[in-house]
């Protein structure tokens, strides 16, 4: 687990950036946090980093946006409406995929999350300020977290 | 009589017409995630090449899944819209069925997170319900019953041929507005027609 404390928007958006430059196959991204912490804003560095042109914004009317101009395609979804449950969408296929997905409040969709993933915490401290524990779950993840952050 | 054979359910696009059991014209190919783009165009291409309209279609078999979300609500929808405009009757054969084809086997379809489809079959007849087994559950289902190959999705199987086999024994769907796909999952949400 790493903790990471950033001062600045562009700090957030640096190692975002890292992250996403470092992925090249499948990878599962879970994003937690409060409203307002930053993690659409994350999930936008992450898309620079994949090489993604299109403008990427909050996925929580859609639930799923793809986006399939970067190295990869990138999957980012929200599962804040389905907070009162849902039939199966198909959202498995999406994220088994070799393709980024990204997924802002995973614990409204918890039946279509693999094995192993990292989980991205992030906590608002105040307007200028954020924390993020990086929360590897799996080898490849850990050799992730390692390769970005130390 | 003449019969639309249409397989999306899974990796494949399998397209067959057929004329009082004749093949008249048949396609199968590897097609992922571009069955929805292809096969208006391919049945067209197919009916075009025998000269065949929409209106002489007296029937359309489609298979039912197990299979890809999306992939099994392809040639079904397909089929659906058609019999809602035009008098086309319907038949629906198990994905599982149609690997079997009338061969006594075991079939499997690959469902994500080590698990597979598992049907069991002999002359066409099912002897157990199509269902979702962990790989390892399924390693040992397989050696309870060597006399049983396994057959799994692959281009040698004549997906139409088997379906439209198949469908010579199997009852028309009588309300079709209520047909849906075949997806085996945990917990179904079932609804109710």
């Amino acid at each position: 687990m790493y903790k990471v404390t950033l001062n600045s928007v562009e700090e957030t958006n640096s190692i975002a950036l890292k992250l996403g430059q470092a992925i090249n196959g499948h990878a599962v991204i879970l994003l937690t946090g409060d409203l307002g912490a930053g993690k659409t804003t994350f999930t936008k560095g992450l898309a620079k980093g994949l090489g993604v042109k299109e403008i990427v914004n909050s996925p929580t009317f859609t639930i799923l946006k793809e986006y399939h101009s970067g190295r990869l395609p990138l999957y980012h979804f929200d599962a804040y409406r389905l907070e009162d449950g849902y039939e199966d969408l198909g959202f498995g296929e999406y994220i088994d995929s070799d393709a980024l997905s990204v997924i802002e409040w995973p614990i409204y969709m918890q039946e279509d999350i693999p094995e192993e993933y990292l989980e991205i915490n992030l906590q608002y401290i105040d307007e200028q300020t954020r924390t993020i524990e990086f929360i590897p779950h799996g080898l490849a993840y850990e050799t992730l977290c390692k390769e970005v952050l130390a | 009589m003449r019969t639309i054979v249409m397989d999306t359910s899974n990796h494949y696009l399998a397209i067959a017409l057929y004329e009082d059991g004749m093949l008249r014209a048949c396609r199968q190919l590897e097609a992922l995630k571009q069955q929805s783009e292809l096969a208006i165009p391919v049945l067209k291409d197919l009916m075009d090449g025998q000269h065949w309209q929409m209106k002489d279609i007296g029937e359309m078999v489609v298979s039912l899944g197990p299979g890809s979300y999306t992939g099994v609500r392809i040639a079904m929808t397909i089929a659906k819209t058609l019999s809602a405009v035009m008098p086309i009757r319907l038949k629906a054969i198990s994905s599982l069925a149609m690997l079997a084809g009338d061969q006594k086997a075991i079939s499997i379809i690959d469902a994500r997170g080590n698990k597979f489809y598992v049907g069991m079959y002999e002359n066409g007849e099912p002897l157990m319900e199509d269902t979702l087994m962990e790989a390892e559950v399924f390693e040992t289902f397989k050696n309870e019953h060597p006399d049983f190959p396994i057959v799994a999705l692959v281009d040698e199987i004549p997906l139409c041929d088997n379906l439209y086999l198949l469908s010579r024994k199997a009852p028309y769907i009588e309300d079709c507005d209520c047909l849906v796909p075949t997806y085996i999952k945990g917990v179904e949400a079932k609804k109710q027609c």
